[in-house]
């Protein structure tokens, strides 16, 4: 009895074994395309997918790798490969044409979406990426200041891939100008009807090909690109959401007296729409935000409270205007990027239900109100500067 | 004739019931068609439910120690307490089929998408198949470690969400018209609350039988607890967009990334979801075999199993076209199919009983 069911559940973990990772599904680390980065554009009516695949026999070893730096004539640590299809599904089927492996998506970091693509709309460029359960949801998503291809090309200076590099100064780049943004929260962005959102833009600058990621953003609209905007005003945005964890605010001081410079490594923000009694909704901005003096060119002496608070009101003024001109350029695009929409839906959704139709109108005759709160704690180690009187 | 001598313990079958009613709703996700309210109409349908199980534990109590299937036969005699069982079995074994054809599709979509779904399906039943083989104390002795794992799993999973928290998702609060929420609630009601209708099949062997009541509520109201706090969570993560997704909870799962270290979660959500798939199919199938040989005089349920349960795994197979029939069936259909099954068949009973006077006298034969 004891051994016939011994027998059984042995007979039940090979027959699992076997068929439920053996036959059909079975992929051996050595078969694979490891992807990681993936770039889509649109030329004419097809799509042109442009694959990052890493290179494991180009990638130098753990500690001990000797030849590490051989530069030259040494291996590639990756490969592009190109297909075009009508589909972006059809480009995947294709690109086996050419490499020899089945591609897995499951470790990609970044998707670049090509400038044409994003003026066409993106979402057929990112459907497959959704439905497909190999790739990240969590994959940051980037267009490219023109072909994506392109983008992808270039080698990273110290990593090994340039799709890595690309998700490293997003990494970094979040914390203050880049307003990042993943597959997921772009999926969830193109649902709502009104609202718009920013996607960043990559560059490749210099001859060498250097990637470059500043915090200029595209304006989407559902799925299509409206227009651009620059990184003081992206940060503007991000500033009302109270994203900012290491951006420095650079700020003049009154009288020629000089610029200093503050790193801020808090943000709070919160945006409230209210009603005025004619029913048009009224936008108070509230942020506030941490942070200590790293830098300063100039005379001025920061030895007393006065001084100090002529400091923080430069900052919070500098800080106002970037959120100004994020509203200002959210106007002129008409594209509420700041959800102001949504914000109101939330809030009050009767309002929100006749204002919806014609939130093309309303939305440039919006004002904001922007209250700034700045709080310095530390100077650095130089409380007189030396050439002060 | 007892074809079923285990006994169980209060603790083991109220864990076993949140586990049966977590069951298909982590996958599934019901009632996200209402957006930011879902939980409302989750609530709504957690209430109803409460109500209506009143009628199975009145049942219970007027034929202590009885399945449904022996009180329908006493209540309505051989031929019409037969029919009405048979509709019964019917019911238990189709959920079952669908229960199954749920946690299949998305192993095969999410896992092993090129395996034949026979295969699949195949090592899906055969631990169900052995596990009701084993008898009742058995399931509900795995059932226990499997829902403390599915709740500590619950819990984890809460905690690494955190960060993607957004309280704004719940508003605006109740802008859903009222019918379009009441639906919600009832489907919610049907589904997955009045499915421990099998229960009436199990609740009889519970060791202390005047704490039926006591095992019936609780197990529901912890059951809906979990599941409500699922739909939050749900809207919490992803708002509006749950719509989008097949599988919304696991793709909440999916986006967790602390850190870039604490990610790649869904496999334990994965695990999670057969784990407890096979709990339910499991419960449903015993149900259904214990059901049958007490229908047919059997002296034994268990050469019963293998049969039923290749019948289940084949009716799960052909049960529909594709996904999005199931999809489909599930939000539309189903609460409306299941309701005279898992609330009128008990009411049915409980009406002819009280009006026959049963069990009358004749309660310690």
């Amino acid at each position: 009895m004891n051994r016939n069911r011994l027998i059984l559940i042995f007979g039940y973990f090979l027959l699992n074994l076997v068929f439920g990772t053996g036959c059909w599904d079975s992929r051996e680390l050595d078969e694979l395309a490891i992807i990681s980065g993936i770039g889509v554009d649109k030329e004419g009516d097809k799509f042109n997918l442009s694959f990052q695949i890493i290179n494991p026999t180009g990638l130098k070893g753990g500690e001990g790798g000797g030849n590490q730096g051989s530069g030259g004539g040494g291996t590639e640590t990756f490969v592009v490969a190109q297909s075009t299809g009508r589909t972006i599904f059809d480009a995947v089927e294709n690109v086996r044409n050419q490499i020899e492996r089945i591609p897995f998506f499951s470790h990609n970091e970044v998707i670049v979406l090509g400038r044409q693509l994003a003026e066409e709309g993106i979402y057929p460029g990112v459907d497959f990426f959704l439905r497909s359960p190999q790739p990240r949801p969590t994959q940051w998503v980037l267009i490219g200041s023109e072909k994506a291809g392109d983008i992808l090309r270039p080698k990273a200076e110290m990593e090994d891939t340039s799709a890595r590099a690309l998700k490293l100064l997003v990494d970094f780049g979040r914390q203050s100008w880049v307003p990042a943004i993943n597959l997921e929260e772009v999926n969830a962005a193109m649902t709502q009807k009104r609202g718009a959102y920013l996607i960043p833009i990559v560059r490749v600058q210099g001859d060498k090909g250097k990637l470059f990621l500043d915090g200029s953003a595209a304006v989407m609209k559902r799925d299509k690109m409206v227009g651009e905007v620059n990184p003081g005003e992206s940060r503007g945005l991000k500033w009302m959401k109270g994203e900012i964890r290491n951006a420095v605010v650079v700020s003049e001081l009154p009288n020629q007296q000089g610029l200093v410079s503050t790193r801020i490594f808090l943000n709070r923000g919160s945006i409230k729409v209210n009603l005025t009694p004619e029913g048009i909704p009224r936008v108070n901005v509230y942020v506030y935000v941490e942070g200590e003096i790293e830098d300063m060119s100039g005379k001025f002496n920061l030895t007393s409270t006065p001084g100090m608070d002529l400091v923080k009101k430069q900052v919070a003024l500098a800080i106002k205007k970037e959120i100004q001109s994020a509203f200002q350029k959210a106007r002129s695009l008409n594209a509420d990027f700041i959800n102001i929409g949504r914000i109101l839906y939330q809030n009050h959704p009767q309002v929100w239900e006749d204002m919806e139709h014609k939130w093309d109108e309303i939305f440039p005759e919006i004002r904001a109100h922007v209250t700034v709160g700045v709080s310095i704690w530390r100077v650095g180690e130089v409380s007189k500067p030396a050439i002060s009187e | 004739m007892k074809l079923e001598k285990g006994r169980i313990g209060l603790k083991g079958t109220v864990l076993i019931m949140i586990g049966y009613i977590y069951g298909s709703t982590a996958i599934l996700s019901p009632g996200v068609g209402v957006g930011q309210d879902a939980w409302v109409a989750q609530t709504i349908g957690l209430g109803l439910a409460l109500i209506v199980v009143w009628v199975n534990t009145l049942l219970l109590a007027r034929f202590p120690g009885q399945t449904f299937i022996e009180i329908n036969e006493r209540v309505f005699g051989p031929y019409a307490g037969k029919f009405i069982s048979l509709l019964f079995l019917w019911y238990i074994f189709h959920l079952g089929s669908i229960v199954l054809i749920d946690h299949l599709d998305f192993v095969r979509l999410m896992i092993i998408p090129l395996t034949p779904a026979e295969v699949v399906v195949f090592l899906g039943i055969l631990p169900c198949i052995y596990a009701a083989y084993k008898g009742l104390e058995v399931i509900v002795r795995t059932g226990q470690v499997l829902v403390v794992f599915t709740l500590l799993y619950f819990g984890l999973i809460t905690l690494f969400q955190v960060q993607s928290y957004d309280f704004a998702n719940f508003k605006p609060f109740l802008v859903t018209p009222f019918p379009k929420l009441a639906w919600a609630g009832l489907t919610a009601a049907s589904f997955p609350y009045l499915e421990t209708v099998v229960f009436l099949m199990i609740l009889p062997f519970l060791n202390q039988q005047n704490k039926v009541r006591v095992a019936v509520y609780l197990g529901l109201f912890f059951g809906g607890l979990v599941v409500i706090w699922s739909i939050m969570r749900l809207i919490l993560v992803l708002g509006d967009t749950a719509v989008n997704y097949v599988y919304p909870s696991y793709y909440a799962v999916r986006i967790i990334n602390i850190a870039e270290l604490l990610n790649r979660f869904e496999i334990l959500a994965a695990m999670n979801y057969i784990m407890i798939g096979f709990l339910k199919v499991t419960v449903l199938l015993y149900a259904a075999g214990l059901g049958w040989a007490q229908l047919c005089k059997c002296q034994d349920y268990r050469p019963l199993l293998l049969p039923l349960g290749a019948l289940m795994a084949l009716v799960s197979l052909n049960n529909f076209e594709h996904v999005v029939g199931n999809f489909e069936f599930t939000t539309q259909v189903y609460s409306i199919y299941a309701l005279p099954f898992s609330a009128g068949l008990p009411f049915l009973v409980l009406v002819g009983a009280w009006v026959r006077g049963l069990p009358g006298k004749v309660k310690n034969k």
